[in-house]
């Protein structure tokens, strides 16, 4: 059973113009829609608040794992029992049950090859609504592609 | 209706977890593998061929059976087991909307450096000799509305 995610994605720049969008903090804020609140470390908890429309009272954390410069970047993702900041708190991030988010980066001959995997779902238990929220996200989406299909129609 | 749906889709989540716990077992993945074909069997078929004892091969059984991914059903002396696909579909719906995500926020991040691509070269242009004239037009006629 396939139980792990993999993207790969062409972007035509160089890579370390990649580097920088997906390990500077605020770079990686503004597309990932989430606020940090600071650098990402090697072995600390990246912590942050997002700004995805409808969920800016969620906060975000991570434990990023591995920067290696412009190869790989990696954070497990803890999944706590429920969104609250005090859940978030009484967990030790590095004992809660979490998947691991893998950025790979390569060289091509047109710029960089991205691919990104997100692995270790058989290691998340029951009640977590984490997961909830990102399905819930799904929902956004889907709800600003109706509202786009809507504009369209009415223009 | 939104709250609604987040319940039932909250409560589907929980639901994946053990599936994939029981499934990350080489002998329970060939069992399903064997049982997937839609024939149910009994522990002495799907004992045939592995190294492994009937007691072990049960164990295993029961663990697919706890999650749902296996039934038994008696037929006389004998149980059988059968596939039952639904708590597998439940999951790959699951890892396709986590996929979905991941989707939407690599698109994300193309348009972020994309973007960035455009800006860097707007700021160059500007440096070009004749972009700056049309520029310092743009500030002059701003500058004499302003008057």
């Amino acid at each position: 059973m396939n139980d792990r995610i993999e993207k790969r994605i062409e972007l035509k720049v160089p890579i370390s113009r990649v580097w920088r969008a997906v390990t500077d903090y605020r770079e990686f804020g503004e597309w990932f829609r989430v606020k940090l609140d600071g650098p990402f470390v090697p072995g600390q908890v990246s912590r942050g608040q997002m700004t995805y429309p409808g969920y800016e009272h969620v906060r975000w954390e991570a434990v990023v794992k591995k920067m290696e410069p412009e190869r790989l970047f990696s954070f497990t993702w803890p999944h706590p029992k429920s969104l609250d900041k005090a859940d978030y708190a009484k967990g030790d991030q590095a004992t809660l049950p979490s998947t691991l988010v893998e950025f790979r980066l390569e060289k091509t001959a047109s710029g960089t090859l991205l691919v990104l995997t997100e692995s270790g779902f058989e290691n998340i238990p029951g009640d977590f609504r984490l997961e909830a929220f990102r399905r819930n996200e799904g929902g956004w989406a889907e709800q600003m592609k109706n509202i786009e299909r809507y504009v369209a129609k009415a223009a | 209706m939104l709250q609604k749906q987040r319940n039932s889709l909250a409560a589907r989540g929980r639901a994946h977890a053990p599936v994939f716990a029981a499934l990350g077992d080489a002998t329970r993945l060939s069992l399903v593998v064997k049982l997937s074909g839609g024939q149910p069997s009994s522990i002495s078929q799907l004992t045939q061929g592995s190294k492994l004892t009937r007691q072990a091969i049960t164990k295993h059984l029961r663990v697919l059976e706890r999650v749902g991914i296996v039934h038994s059903v008696h037929a006389g002396r004998e149980s059988l087991f059968e596939f039952d696909p639904a708590p597998i579909e439940q999951m790959r719906e699951y890892l396709d909307f986590v996929s979905e995500q991941w989707d939407q926020a690599l698109a994300r991040l193309k348009a972020f450096i994309e973007d960035w691509v455009f800006m860097s070269s707007q700021t160059h242009w500007l440096h070009t000799p004749s972009l700056r004239l049309e520029r310092g037009g743009v500030n002059d006629f701003v500058s004499s509305v302003s008057r």
